[in-house]
Formats: structure tokens, C-alpha cells, sequence
């Protein structure tokens, strides 16, 4: 049995994280382990295995929003990119913005995908492409340990 | 007799032949020209009443007075003219020192010195002349006494010459030449009277005297009556370094370039030996050489002064530099206007450009914000639309969370409108009870955010301030410490303290605070450090916004326990508040009672 993607969803928005969430259990031919977080902060912690999430495994996918409170997506992708240890995970962004300094400074900090928010229908329809990119077309590197 | 043999001939009437005749008109142009220095110097003395130009014209008048008496008397003249004659001689180069002395002192020493030698040879000459009449011969005594005369004369003459000729030094070049004329005068005339002394009998000698003697007339009055076509002359270099002074202060741009020009040319036109560019408050814009003392003269410009240090020479050899060095005053006063302007107009652009940057950072982050909830509406009339049989509470989650989305688009255009007209709508200031004020907004926020408690800690003063941008602020500030406090039942205590220049509100909590890392950052528009108060963002920023615009500022301080808001104000606080009565102290305690709901 192949083992569930990790996904880890850091979205402030709860609506927006209510939309994401629920794209992603639409998805039923590839198995899913989804995690979301509030902010830049959490996502860092829990990708660190800091506090409530020392016992966690790290995330194969990170789906990761620009615009946060505490840490901002570029902050957060900056500081895993910059880890010799956690550059490795595949780290797409998800957000409202198409302005082309942010799409740009996502992949200068080592970004690996920019997805933008649409509607949810479009949503739904990207974020499950995305999936099937990460989970079953592409070969992942091993999880950091 | 050596003696009478030398003051016949500096008389020229010893040549019996027509040369002789020759010499003799020569000697009467040196006496008309003698003459006329005198009376140059002695009408610059009633122009000047300077001490300077006193000695000048005391020692031409002397000079003058020995050729006339010379001329006038002829040989026949009695002993005690002779000394006389002689002591008019012998004062000339004691005259002509006390002269170069007001530009550059000697030491005190010299004065009794030159007196007491003077003195003695007048003395000699007093006991050599009645000999010298009765033809007894004493070749060794005249002839010491002839070479100490002329070592008196021609030593002095050389140390005047001198230090007028090292103090043309640096000077423009019409003050340097005038100086240097005067000094090469001084030294023609002691020449002539090495010549007469020691020359012999010959008409060569004769004429030679009289030339040198009116070589040196012609050359003092170069020096302190110099004619137009050589002044134009000589003044020919500076009018060249002012127009290239003028080239070069039209293509400045700034006030400490306009004195990076200016100065050297004015130390270079006016023979300045320090000048100084300062503003009228006195920051030194530029300096050039070291100051010492006061300032020779002031020019005052627009917007600046310039200040020079002439050398002592400047005032009597170089007046018309001054003049110059006023023209370009006049051209740097321009330079300065135009720097002024280029500088408010490169100001002016900074600042439309800064602006344009912040504008256009505002619109993406607003665009950006807006986007949020207006994804989520849509979003939610997608699920309605792609799930005809929904379920009804799932359909009730669904237009809650629409009708919550709206009503937050709705808060954050009327936010953003209220932070577009903090500094455009003129509200005026009026008396303002702070008590009140808070009284209202206490009893504002517990409606919005019941458990939020408003207390009042210490006295707070009457204002005269904008109300209605203190209430917006203070709103502002107690509602965000309710949103984001992170607990319901939060305390939120107000006060106010006198500074130096007004009142600081302080408006603190007992909530979990802020990390000091993001302190600076949560006043940035939309900036919220989590999204559970349901804000849009703009609070604090409105806050900030509302205290630059009545001239204040506003910051979290540190603080172990919630956050602590301050924010100063320069207010005036014109009506203390009342003092307790006996019935309020029985009933109040140090804080007044918390306000609720």
C-alpha cells in the first residue's frame, strides 16, 4: 500500500483553508495526509518538529501562502530553502497575488511551483493537478530526517 | 670735504659743464616730483586718517622739505641747516620703518635701537659739519662718518624694501605690485645715496644720482597713485579669475559646492589669507585656510555670509579687491538661490516619487486584502452551485460565512476611506473632556466585545484637541487590544501623563502582549500578527496615522505583562481636572471604578 502524501496547508484564512481542505479530500486515487497551520510561524515549527509537533513526520509537500501573520510565506521559504536539511521538500505557493515581483521572488528563494487562487471550482481543479504532480508523476527525495 | 662733496653733488652743483646744467634741471623735476609725493600722501592721510598713510605722509613731507631747503638755500645755508637738513635725511628711513610697521610690527627693541642711532649720527653730524665749513681736513673721521650714514640709510631702507617686497606675497597682483613698487623706490633712493656718498666727483655720478632719485619718486607714486591704464593693467589677472569664478558658480548645484568654488577664487581675488562660507545660523558650509580672530570683513548674502581675513596690506594696498571680492559675493548670492532651488526641486521630486512608491505599495496591499474575502465569497457560490442538494446546514455555513465575508469587504472600504482622510479633511481643535471621551468609547467597545473591561487609571486632563480624531484614535487603540488580547474577559487601562511638550496616552492591557519583534511591524496596514480578532488590519495603522497628523508619535513599549500602548501627543492640557471631594474620596479609590456594560 503506498504510503499517504504529507501534505502540510499553511493558509491563515479560514475560509481559505476550509476551501483548500476540502479540495484535497475530493481527491480519491491518491492518498492524502493533510495538515494545515494558521501562520509562518506554525508552518516553521511544525516542519522543525518544535513544540506540539516534535512527534511529527516532516511534510512531503508543502502548500504554503504568501500573505501570513508572524512569518510570511517568503519568510518561511526562505528559511527552508536556506536549511541544507529541509531545501529538498517541495515547497508550492498558493496565493491571490499574480504580481510579478512576488512570482518572481518565490523561485528566486527556491520555490518550486506558484499557484494562483482562483474561484473554488478552478481551486479544487489545480490543487488535485498539483497532487497528482507530487504524488504520482514526479519522484519525491527521500523525507529529511 | 667728503660730506659737503656728497651734498653738493646729491645738489648737483659741483658739474661746471652743460651736463651740469642738465643735472641741475633733473635735480629741480626730482624736487617738483618729491613735492608732489608728499602732497599725494598727505591728501591720502585727510582721505584716510589711517595710521598708515600718517607715516607715509609724514615721511614724504620730510623727504620733500630736505630737497626743497636744498634747493631753495644752495650752499650757502648755515651750519645748523645743514643738521638740519641732514636730521630730515636721517628721519626719512625712521619714517618710512614706523610706515611698514602698522602692516607688520617689528619687535620692541628696534624702535629705542634706531632712535638712539639716529640720534648719534645727528649728534656726529652736528660736531662734523662746523669742521667740514672751516675746510679743516679729516679724511678718516668724514669718511666713517659718511659710510655710517649711508649704513644707517641703506639698512633700514633694505629691511622697509624687504618686508614690503615678502609681504606682496600672496597678495592680487595690483596690491602686489604697488607693494614691490614702493620697495624697489626704497631701494633706488638708498642706491642714490650710496652713489652720491661714494660715487666721486664725476658727471656720471651726478646724473646717475638724480636718475635713481627720480626713478624713485616716479615709482612711489606708482605705488600709492597708480594711473588707471596700469591699474586696468595690473587688475587684468583677477577680472579674468572672477569670470572664471562666474563660469564655474553657474554650474553648481549645491551650497557646499557653491563654497568648494567660491572660496579659493575670493582668497585668490582679494589676496585673502582665510575665507569662510557660513549659512546665517552659522553652519560653515566651506573654509578655506585657518581663521583666526574676526573676520577683516562680512559680505552678507541671501542666504549665507561671506566672511574673509585680508592680510594687514589689504586695507591700504588692495581696497579695489575688496570691491571684487564683493562681485563675486554677489554672483555666489546667485549660485546659492539656484542651489536652493535645485535642491527643494530634487526634494520635491524624492518626495513625489517616495510617495508614488508608498501608493502603490498601499493599492497592492488593499487590492491583495480585498482579493481574500472576495476569493472566499465566490468560492462559497461555487460549493452552492456545484451541490444543488446540499444539505442545510451545510447551505447555512455557507451563507454565513458569505455574509461574514461581505461585511468584512465592507469594513475594510470604510477602514480604508477613514485612513484616506486623516490629514485631507480639516477637522478643527476644540476643548476636549479625555474622561469623557473614554467614557464613551469604554461603553462602545463592551458593546462590541462583551467581558472587555475600559477602567480609567489616574486623572485625565481636558484636551484642546481634535475631538474626533482622539475619540477615532483611542476607539481604534482599545478595540484592538480587545480583538487581540486573546482572552475575552481582558482589562484595558487608560492614562495620561504630561510630558515636556504635551500628554502621553498610555493604553495598556493585560492580554498576552505583543513580541517585541513585531512591535514596529503591526502598525503597517493590514498587518495582523493572527486572524482570530476578526480585524482588517487597519487599527493600528489608523492609530499611527491620526498621532503623526496632530504632530505626535505612537509606539509599544516594553512591557512583562500585555501590551503597552503609548502614544504623545502635543496637546495642551488647558483645564486640570478637578480635585476629589470629600464625598468622591470616600466612594473612589486611586483608579476610578472600571466602566462595563
Amino acid at each position: 500500500m503506498t504510503k499517504p502524501l504529507r501534505v502540510l496547508v499553511a493558509e491563515d484564512n479560514p475560509d481559505h483553508r476550509y476551501f483548500i481542505t476540502r479540495a484535497l479530500e475530493g481527491l480519491e486515487d491518491i492518498a492524502l495526509e493533510v495538515t494545515t497551520v494558521e501562520d509562518g510561524a506554525e508552518a516553521l515549527d511544525f516542519v522543525y518538529r518544535r513544540g506540539v509537533y516534535a512527534d511529527q513526520p516532516a511534510p512531503d509537500v508543502i502548500l504554503l501562502d504568501l500573505k501570513m501573520p508572524r512569518r510570511s510565506g517568503l519568510e518561511v521559504l526562505d528559511e527552508l530553502k536556506s536549511d541544507p536539511t529541509l531545501r529538498t521538500i517541495p515547497v508550492s505557493i498558493l496565493s491571490s497575488s499574480d504580481r510579478q515581483e512576488d512570482v518572481l521572488e518565490a523561485y528566486r528563494l527556491g520555490g518550486n511551483a506558484y499557484l494562483r487562487k482562483r474561484g473554488f471550482t478552478e481551486l479544487t481543479s489545480d490543487l488535485r493537478g498539483a497532487m497528482r504532480f507530487w504524488g504520482q508523476i514526479v519522484v519525491l527525495p527521500p523525507s529529511p530526517a | 670735504m667728503p660730506v659737503t662733496r656728497m651734498i653738493r653733488r646729491c645738489r648737483g652743483r659741483d658739474a661746471r659743464r652743460p651736463v651740469g646744467d642738465a643735472i641741475e634741471l633733473l635735480r629741480q623735476v626730482a624736487g617738483l616730483l618729491y613735492v608732489a609725493t608728499a602732497l599725494v600722501a598727505f591728501r591720502w592721510y585727510l582721505r584716510e586718517r589711517a595710521e598708515a598713510s600718517k607715516w607715509l605722509a609724514a615721511t614724504f613731507a620730510t623727504l620733500a622739505t630736505v630737497v626743497v631747503v636744498g634747493i631753495v638755500s644752495g650752499d650757502t645755508r648755515p651750519t645748523w641747516l645743514w643738521v638740519l637738513t641732514v636730521a630730515g635725511l636721517l628721519a626719512y628711513p625712521y619714517l618710512l620703518m614706523r610706515f611698514a610697521a602698522t602692516f607688520d610690527p617689528f619687535p620692541r627693541w628696534v624702535w629705542p635701537v634706531v632712535s638712539t642711532i639716529a640720534a648719534g649720527l645727528l649728534v656726529w653730524t652736528a660736531a662734523v659739519m662746523p669742521l667740514a665749513e672751516d675746510g679743516a681736513s679729516r679724511p678718516s673721521a668724514a669718511a666713517a662718518y659718511v659710510l655710517a650714514v649711508i649704513v644707517y640709510f641703506v639698512a633700514l631702507s633694505v629691511t622697509v624694501a624687504w618686508r614690503l617686497w615678502h609681504g606682496g606675497h600672496g597678495q592680487p597682483t595690483l596690491a602686489r605690485r604697488r607693494m614691490r613698487s614702493m620697495a624697489a623706490a626704497a631701494l633706488l633712493l638708498s642706491l642714490a645715496l650710496v652713489a652720491a656718498g661714494t660715487g666721486g666727483e664725476g658727471e656720471a655720478v651726478g646724473l646717475t644720482v638724480q636718475l635713481f632719485s627720480i626713478s624713485a619718486t616716479l615709482l612711489f607714486l606708482t605705488a600709492f597713485a597708480t594711473p588707471g591704464v596700469l591699474r586696468a593693467s595690473w587688475r587684468a589677472v583677477e577680472e579674468d579669475e572672477l569670470y572664471r569664478a562666474a563660469v564655474r558658480l553657474m554650474t553648481v548645484t549645491t551650497a557646499t559646492e557653491v563654497a568648494g568654488v567660491l572660496l579659493p577664487h575670493v582668497r585668490r581675488v582679494v589676496g585673502a589669507r582665510v575665507a569662510r562660507l557660513t549659512t546665517h545660523d552659522g553652519a560653515v558650509l566651506g573654509l578655506h585656510g585657518q581663521p583666526q580672530g574676526r573676520p577683516s570683513f562680512t559680505i552678507a548674502l541671501s542666504g549665507a555670509d561671506l566672511e574673509v581675513w585680508m592680510s594687514r596690506y589689504t586695507p591700504f594696498f588692495g581696497v579695489e579687491e575688496q570691491r571684487l571680492g564683493a562681485r563675486l559675493g554677489l554672483l555666489a548670492d546667485l549660485a546659492l538661490a539656484r542651489a536652493d532651488l535645485l535642491g527643494r526641486e530634487q526634494q520635491a521630486r524624492e518626495d513625489v516619487e517616495a510617495a508614488n512608491r508608498e501608493l502603490e505599495a498601499f493599492v497592492y496591499t488593499a487590492s491583495h486584502d480585498l482579493k481574500t474575502p472576495l476569493l472566499a465569497l465566490l468560492g462559497f457560490v461555487d460549493l452552492l452551485d456545484a451541490e444543488p442538494g446540499v444539505r442545510s446546514a451545510d447551505a447555512e455555513f455557507y451563507l454565513t460565512r458569505m455574509r461574514a465575508n461581505a461585511r468584512y469587504m465592507q469594513d475594510l472600504i470604510a477602514d480604508l476611506l477613514e485612513l484616506s482622510r486623516v490629514g485631507r479633511v480639516d477637522i478643527t481643535p476644540e476643548e476636549v473632556d479625555l474622561a469623557d471621551l473614554v467614557r464613551t468609547v469604554a461603553s462602545h467597545a463592551t458593546e462590541q466585545h462583551p467581558g472587555t473591561a475600559v477602567v480609567v487609571d489616574g486623572e485625565l486632563p481636558h484636551l484642546w484637541a481634535n475631538a474626533t480624531r482622539l475619540r477615532q484614535l483611542v476607539t481604534n487603540a482599545v478595540e484592538n487590544a480587545a480583538r487581540y488580547g486573546g482572552r475575552p474577559d481582558i482589562t484595558v487601562s487608560i492614562s495620561a501623563e504630561p510630558t515636556h511638550d504635551g500628554v502621553e496616552l498610555g493604553i495598556r492591557d493585560d492580554g498576552v502582549g505583543i513580541p517585541s519583534e513585531h512591535r514596529e511591524r503591526v502598525f503597517g496596514v493590514f498587518e495582523r500578527l493572527d486572524q482570530s480578532g476578526g480585524g482588517t488590519g487597519i487599527g493600528l495603522a489608523l492609530c499611527r496615522k491620526i498621532a503623526e497628523e496632530l504632530g505626535g508619535s505612537i509606539r509599544f513599549a516594553d512591557s512583562d505583562t500585555g501590551a503597552d500602548l503609548r502614544v504623545e501627543l502635543p496637546l495642551t492640557a488647558i483645564v486640570a481636572a478637578p480635585p476629589l471631594t470629600a464625598t468622591d474620596r470616600t466612594t473612589t479609590s486611586t483608579t476610578e471604578p472600571e466602566i462595563r456594560a
